[in-house]
């Protein structure tokens, strides 16, 4: 395994392209996911940029930390993977499988990390019940921001932990 | 003149003292303790009494010295499955059992340290793997140089990798804490842990540093990573190489970069480790022990 061989490079390829992805994953999901939860009554590029909206931006933060992190931890088991059953030779077929299993890892992480910030949601929602967040957030509540951003944080940290788990089990990486 | 406040801190440092120092004071002439690296969480249970060799391969072929065969069914890194046979030598068997373990009731400090035993405080001891494993190197240079024939590795190709898979696939076992009468603190030495064809976390890992370091020409540097926290305790090998993207490394100042290996179960590829042992590396929860 020396890191000048072949392996070396196509494995720092795969690397940074994996990361590049979840990077690309992580901003555009969380952009999404902001006009979904608003009812696409944001434009997030406007309220940060022209409203200098401190709120959006700080939610924004949390939801691209928690995609990201979930996007982070399927790459530990697509490298194991890569090393272990296509580095030392591959098929098309192989790689075709490998391909895909990189996909939907990455649509995992994805899915995982809307479904944290839909459950932090939900959860603040349910306490107060009497408060329209994403209308507070608009008018630059920064305080319901800080809020709703932290409790992203804590519940990201608790779902990170299984979504290798998740990737391991389903694309026997 | 103290103080009424002075006399009653003065009395609370003087029970804290008293409580505290018969828990500190090292308890002499009491039984040995033994501090296990071999405890995986998860694992199989404790009690466990000596078990009989279990699947053993071939039978005994009787020449001038009795020679054990054992055979290993793998499937090596291009997928293929191998064939691996070790003939093991009764002799060295008979001293290598002889040469770990201590005798029940055993408290001479001075045997249970020659026996592979480290005092680590005044009777506590931990297993000397160092010692374990310069004691075993006689035995397997002819051992490691059959398992990289039946390899079949393609010239060029270094073997950590296919040595790595093959220890892998070694059935996880805890070994039990008796062998042959002697407390073995539930840890097999390599060629025991070859002769008895299973092993746990430490058994396995001390194999693969046998393995690797006594192919002719071998320059390997290894050393055992005990990870330890509360009730996890986990033993890996580590390797002197520098990692591949994705890797878990561990940097010793002066020794350089060193890389994890698994060898508890399959699916481990070299440099990396489950997310639970990472941690407690990140955090340098582990015991680094140079083998060589």
């Amino acid at each position: 395994m020396n890191e000048t061989s072949q392996l070396g490079i196509v494995s720092t390829v795969i690397y940074l392209a994996l990361i590049f992805a979840s990077s690309i994953i992580s901003v555009l999901g969380s952009i999404g996911i902001i006009r979904f939860f608003a009812r696409k009554s944001i434009d997030v590029k406007e309220e940060i940029v022209k409203n200098k909206n401190v709120g959006i931006s700080l939610v924004l933060v949390s939801f691209i930390w928690a995609i990201g992190r979930m996007c982070i931890e399927t790459i530990q088991p697509i490298m194991n993977a890569w090393y272990s059953s296509y580095a030392y030779g591959f098929t098309f077929r192989s790689i075709l499988r490998f391909s895909l299993g990189i996909l939907g890892s990455l649509l995992i992480a994805l899915l995982s990390g809307a479904l944290v910030i839909f459950l932090s949601i939900r959860i603040l929602m349910v306490l107060t019940r009497d408060i329209d967040e994403w209308l507070e957030i608009k008018y630059g509540n920064t305080a319901v921001a800080l809020v709703i951003a932290a409790t992203i944080f804590v519940v990201g940290m608790f779902f990170e932990s299984i979504i290798s788990y998740i990737v391991i089990r389903m694309f026997g990486f | 003149m103290a103080t009424r406040t002075q006399k009653v801190n003065r009395a609370i440092v003087l029970l804290t003292a008293a409580v505290t120092m018969p828990l500190l004071m090292p308890r002499r002439a009491l039984t040995p303790r033994f501090i296990s690296p071999s405890l995986l969480v998860g694992g199989p249970s404790a009690a466990a009494a000596r078990q009989a060799p279990q699947n053993k391969g071939g039978g005994v072929s009787a020449e001038k010295e009795r020679l054990f065969l054992r055979k290993f069914t793998w499937q090596s890194i291009s997928k293929a499955w191998r064939e691996t046979e070790f003939h093991l030598s009764e002799k060295d068997i008979k001293k290598e059992t002889r040469s770990f373990g201590v005798p029940h009731g055993e408290k001479s400090s001075f045997f249970i340290k020659k026996m592979g035993y480290l005092e680590i405080a005044p009777n506590l001891y931990i297993i000397n793997y160092r010692q374990i494993y310069q004691r075993n190197r006689e035995y397997f240079p002819a051992l490691s140089s059959a398992l990289l024939l039946s390899s079949a590795l393609p010239p060029g190709e270094e073997p950590l990798f296919a040595f790595l898979l093959f220890v892998q696939q070694i059935q996880y076992k805890r070994p039990p804490k008796y062998y042959e009468g002697r407390f073995i603190d539930c840890f097999f030495t390599p060629l025991i842990c070859l002769y008895e064809q299973y092993g746990d976390c430490d058994s396995k890992s001390l194999l693969l540093a046998e393995f690797l370091t006594t192919l002719p020409g071998a320059r390997e540097k290894v050393a055992m990573i005990v990870a330890s926290r509360f009730s996890t305790t986990h033993s890996i090998l580590a390797v002197d190489r520098k990692p591949l993207p994705g890797m878990t490394t561990l940097y010793n100042p002066g020794k350089g970069y060193f890389i994890p290996l698994e060898t508890s179960a399959p699916g481990w590829s070299p440099g990396f480790i489950s997310r639970n042992v990472a941690e407690l590396i990140r955090k340098g929860k582990i015991f680094f022990i140079d083998l060589n």
